[in-house]
């Protein structure tokens, strides 16, 4: 009875460890994509620019089929009494800085999801519905989605959104850098609307040149910063502005990509699944030698 | 099979080939010559050779009433009509601001490029550096409207599609300036603090135009909505701070003597103390001159006009009724009956007077021709 | 193993006022549920795009796989360091563990949007994401623990399957599945068992690494890289506690007499494993210089002082006084402010230390959600009475000598 239990247990422990060794290259392979091409596209965004029209909210909810007033109503400017966030009516909304220079003319900046180059939410989605793709867009798959909202959790931009009123099939509402239109051909529907440019859409690289360049020749137009060049590991879309960008309601971050530190975590305890096959293993030589310790004594008392 | 598959693979090349494309903005026919901007003859990316720009100033247009007086700009879009531009109007209140190159940047030579010669028509293009056509424009307009029509309606300037199709050529005019009639000055002199300017008896005495004081100055300095609406006549102005005296005075010193403090710098000094009358009209006004109000001379309603120097043109037929004592001299005898002209050579009665017309020997004021007496007390 | 406690069914009825009363909670908190499948996750709870987690999340999961650690703890103690003296303890706790998974189960899925893609982490996996192993590491170990529990159905049933009328016919076959699955499992335990201990080391830490992403969203007194240790170090000292204070729960409820040598015992191991807690909790404390939010009195700093007041330097000062360890009161005390605790740190860290940027007013969990949860718990107590009325979990002393099965759970 003793022996067949440790051989049995043997048995048992070497299958065990083969299937979670086995394991290991599915999962390298399963995780979603998360393409850096040197062309990826992006947006420049500057504030300085920015009038504040909002022909970018219409453009969006017009490009996607979301439910707007016609465009002549956009001209009200009070929506901008109130601070508003993207959500699942609206994927990109404009907000209004009273700006210390000029009291008339507040600051105007918009807000949608950044499409970072290391996105928090592609690191976190449990099933790998968010993804990075080669031309910078982050998008969210609708096929994969469970709604956990682990992405809303995890978003250092808190852009993500939810439908929370919809029983069925409720979506994650965000800024698909309008993939659809781009690949007729088209400009993002905002960027095509903004009828000053204050969105400048074009390869990343190339917009951080242009930002620098504008940066450079006109120092008293802009702060020094390219919001989302180097902020959590760099963003498709960048912005510029005449005040530190923490005055404009932009999250203060770091320059390491926001998955970093979980993702560490993550992969330290499941290294190739040395860690918890290493425990398993100590686990079982503990239990071994504790029975054979216990039915020792029993054969001895 | 194998055809309909190569024919389908030729089908999605192709048309990927297109999607690749984009359609990037040449120059007009009216292209500027490489030379404009390049040093070299075949310039690179990498070594573009730039030369410094060159922000000539407009030799297309030599005066804004010869600039066209309205231009239609953009196309129409499917909300919005294209923009009647009151372009003289514009280029007559640009002459407070930066002028034609205020607008019409990086521009050297006749005749006056088009915008679209540098701005990009299609906003997807190569270069990203300067805003596409649609932007630069809207950017230039913006600008200045946006200052005193912070809502940014886009009817401000467009008309709406339906009211554009029967569109009169009738163009959008410009906001109403309201002058203020005094601007009061907070300064950060130790003593008399409030130094009051009467811009509209300046501006209405002297027949001033905008731009004679007004120059590279911001349109939304004037055209600011709120004070359009407000219309306040006295405004009140804060003294910039780390201003030099100099630049502070530099504008009254044009015309007003600065060394007297208190003549400005008393809340409200009267309005005629400290006018120069002989610095800025040559004719600098004697002590009883200077005792009248401006209208005894300046008789013509409206802007004060300038009038003769000449006394006859006030003081009609006045020679030989005048007692010399007047002046501080009495005459003697034997100069009492000659003419004016005869020591007096300028008719002004500014210059010395000469004594060379007889006299070899004598000067002024060695020799007197007659009795000192206290001025203005003529003795009968 | 000669004992005379040995695990048999409760001879008690089900229907007790306490029990309607929790019947009537339940029933509540389903009538909820079912708003929220109806009407949508907006229409029952108040969450929003700045607070995407609520209760249900930080109450009913991450609290309820933190309180069902005992199962692990106990299982590792019992089983795989073979202390064959806590085995009357190891099938409450591993029941207690049984139905709290469940529970977490249902309200993971209750609180996802589409709860009908809840298999979907099952094939499409993002290796990455701490969520993924959380919910592959809990669905695993919910299959690990009806195999644990397999055996305590064969001992309640093998012998005694009697279907009725037509059905009859099964029975000889039926039984004999049951005892062919009784000895291959008797063989086999010890594989699931020590999976068991590894999975719950696993997904109780990566409960810990889920809120790591959320960055400087989580307050600095909480967020830290550690929380991963700190969880796992957590869900070990509430382990013993909660054996203990749903043991007394359960003693006082029926009417048994408390099982104070081998609860004593176990309060006597709750000190050092509270105290290792307490040493990181408070090392991160000064390592990360977080005690400087503690010197302005916010939300936070006075929950964080109550978390450790009461959830840990206090119980941990009663664990180790031997008066405590002899009395069921000063005993059920200590553990209840472990488990509070834990509870606490539970809903500290997903809840009150989540502060989004952008929200313009903090988040307070509905009536709708409140209900449910507290449902959620009534229907745990009520399963769990059902469960040891119904099959043997309880050790009681041997009174019938009969061997209706001679096995038990053996490693």
């Amino acid at each position: 009875m003793k022996s067949q239990n440790r051989r049995s247990f043997l048995r048992a422990s070497t299958a065990i460890t083969a299937a979670a060794t086995g394991l290991t290259p599915t999962t390298a392979h399963a995780g979603p994509k998360n393409l850096l091409s040197p062309d990826r596209l992006g947006v420049l965004v500057d504030t300085t620019v920015c009038i504040g029209c909002r022909h970018c909210e219409w453009a969006c909810k017009t490009a996607h089929d979301l439910d707007t007033p016609p465009l002549e109503t956009y001209e009200d400017r009070t929506p901008f009494e109130k601070m508003r966030r993207p959500d699942d009516t609206a994927l990109t909304v404009v907000n209004a800085f009273a700006s210390p220079a000029r009291p008339d003319l507040p600051t105007t900046v918009k807000v949608q999801c950044m499409h970072c180059d290391h996105p928090a939410c592609v690191s976190a989605c449990i099933v790998g519905a968010i993804s990075k793709q080669k031309d910078g867009a982050v998008l969210w798959d609708t096929d994969t989605c469970i709604g956990c909202r682990y992405c809303m959790v995890a978003c250092p931009f808190q852009i993500p959104a939810f439908e929370y009123g919809k029983a069925l099939q409720p979506d994650i509402m965000k800024c698909d850098f309008c993939t659809d239109r781009r690949t007729e051909g088209k400009l993002p529907a905002c960027v095509e609307s903004c009828p000053v440019e204050a969105l400048t859409f074009g390869p990343r690289e190339e917009l951080v040149r242009v930002a620098r360049e504008k940066i450079r020749r006109a120092p008293e137009r802009y702060v020094d910063h390219i919001l989302g060049e180097h902020e959590v590991g760099g963003t498709s879309w960048m912005y510029l502005a005449d005040r530190p960008f923490g005055e404009l309601a932009f999250p203060k971050l770091s320059d390491r990509p926001a998955p970093g530190v979980s993702e560490s975590i993550q992969h330290g305890i499941f290294a190739y699944f040395v860690p918890p096959v290493s425990l398993y293993a100590l686990l079982g030589a503990v239990m071994w030698t504790s029975r054979q310790r216990a039915a020792d004594e029993e054969e001895h008392s | 099979m194998r055809r309909i598959a190569s024919v389908g693979l030729l089908l999605v090349v192709s048309a990927s080939a297109v999607a690749q494309t984009r359609p990037v903005a040449r120059a007009g026919s009216g292209a500027l010559d490489c030379r404009a901007c390049h040093t070299a003859v075949t310039p690179t990316r990498n070594a573009p050779a730039l030369a410094a720009c060159p922000r000539l100033k407009i030799t297309g247009y030599h005066a804004v009433d010869e600039a066209p007086p309205v231009i239609t700009l953009g196309t129409p879009g499917k909300t919005y009509g294209p923009v009647k531009f009151a372009h003289r109007e514009h280029a007559h209140m640009a002459e407070t601001g930066k002028g034609c190159s205020g607008c019409h940047h990086y521009d050297q030579a006749r005749p006056i490029q088009q915008c679209k010669n540098c701005h990009a028509v299609s906003r997807r293009r190569e270069d990203l550096g300067k805003p596409d056509l649609k932007a630069a424009m809207h950017r230039q307009c913006v600008e200045c409207h946006r200052a005193w029509n912070p809502t940014g309606a886009c009817s401000t300037c467009h008309e709406k599609q339906d009211a554009a199709a029967k569109a009169t050529g009738a163009v959008a005019t410009k906001p109403a300036v309201k002058a203020p009639e005094r601007i009061v000055y907070e300064t950060n002199a130790r003593q008399g603090k409030s130094v009051t300017f009467f811009h509209k008896d300046h501006t209405d005495r002297f027949a001033l135009a905008c731009a004679d004081c007004h120059q590279n100055e911001s349109c939304g300095a004037c055209h600011d909505r709120k004070r359009v609406a407000a219309s306040q006549p006295v405004l009140t102005r804060q003294t910039k701070a780390g201003m030099t005296e100099e630049q502070a005075h530099e504008r009254c010193a044009n015309c007003h003597t600065v060394d007297a403090c208190a003549t400005c710098h008393k809340g409200m000094p009267s309005r005629r103390i400290g006018f120069d009358h002989g610095r800025r009209t040559g004719f600098t006004l004697n002590r009883f001159h200077a005792q009248l109000d401006c209208r005894s001379c300046h008789k013509a309603p409206g802007a004060y006009q300038s009038i003769s120097a000449d006394c006859e043109s006030c003081h009609k037929g006045w020679q030989g009724r005048f007692s010399h004592a007047r002046a501080g001299l009495e005459l003697d005898e034997q100069h009492q009956d000659l003419d004016c002209v005869s020591c007096h050579e300028d008719q002004t009665f500014r210059a010395k007077p000469v004594c060379t017309t007889c006299h070899d020997d004598k000067t002024w004021p060695a020799h007197k021709p007659g009795k000192a007496v206290a001025r203005g007390t003529p003795k009968r | 193993m000669s004992h005379s406690m040995r695990p048999q069914p409760l001879d008690r009825k089900f229907v007790t006022p306490g029990v309607l009363v929790l019947l009537l909670l339940a029933a509540n908190g389903l009538v909820w549920l079912g708003g929220r499948f109806l009407f949508g996750l907006g229409a029952v709870t108040n969450l929003s795009n700045q607070y995407p987690w609520g209760i249900w999340i930080g109450i009913d999961v991450a609290a309820g796989v933190a309180l069902a650690a005992g199962g692990f703890t106990t299982a590792a103690l019992g089983h795989v360091m073979h202390r064959a003296q806590y085995h009357a303890v190891v099938r409450p706790a591993l029941l207690t563990a049984l139905l709290g998974y469940t529970m977490v189960a249902i309200g993971v899925s209750i609180d996802i949007g589409r709860y009908y893609y809840i298999w979907h982490p099952l094939i499409m996996w993002n290796g990455s994401s701490a969520l993924f192993e959380v919910g592959i590491c809990v669905m695993i170990y919910m299959t690990v623990l009806y195999i644990e529990f397999l055996p305590v159905v064969t001992e309640r049933f093998i012998g005694r399957v009697n279907l009725p009328g037509a059905l009859a016919r099964l029975n000889t076959p039926l039984d004999r599945l049951l005892r062919l699955l009784d000895r291959t499992l008797d063989r086999t335990m010890f594989v699931f068992i020590i999976a068991g201990v590894v999975l719950s080391t696993l997904h109780q830490s990566s409960l810990g690494t889920l809120m790591v992403i959320a960055g400087q969203k989580m307050h600095p007194l909480w967020q830290t890289p550690i929380l991963p240790l700190l969880f796992l170090l957590s869900a070990v000292a509430v382990g013993f506690p909660m054996v203990i204070f749903e043991s007394l729960l359960a003693a006082r409820s029926f009417g048994l007499k408390p099982e104070m040598p081998i609860l004593g015992r176990l309060g006597r191991m709750v000190a050092p494993l509270l105290g290792i807690y307490l040493a990181f909790k408070l090392g991160d404390l000064f390592v990360r210089e977080t005690f400087v939010y503690l010197k302005t009195v916010s939300v936070v700093s006075v929950m964080y002082v109550i978390e450790m007041l009461f959830g840990i330097v206090i119980p941990l000062r009663m664990f180790m006084t031997p008066a405590v360890q002899k009395s069921p009161g000063l005993l059920f005390t200590a553990a209840t402010l472990v488990v509070g605790g834990v509870l606490l740190n539970r809903v500290n860290n997903f809840i009150v230390a989540y502060t989004p940027p952008y929200a313009t007013h903090p988040y307070v969990p509905s009536v709708g959600e409140i209900s449910v949860t507290v449902g959620f718990i009534a229907i745990l107590v009520l399963l769990y009475r059902a469960a040891v009325i119904f099959f043997p979990v309880i050790s009681l002393p041997d009174r019938s000598l009969t061997p209706a099965s001679k096995y038990s759970v053996r490693g």
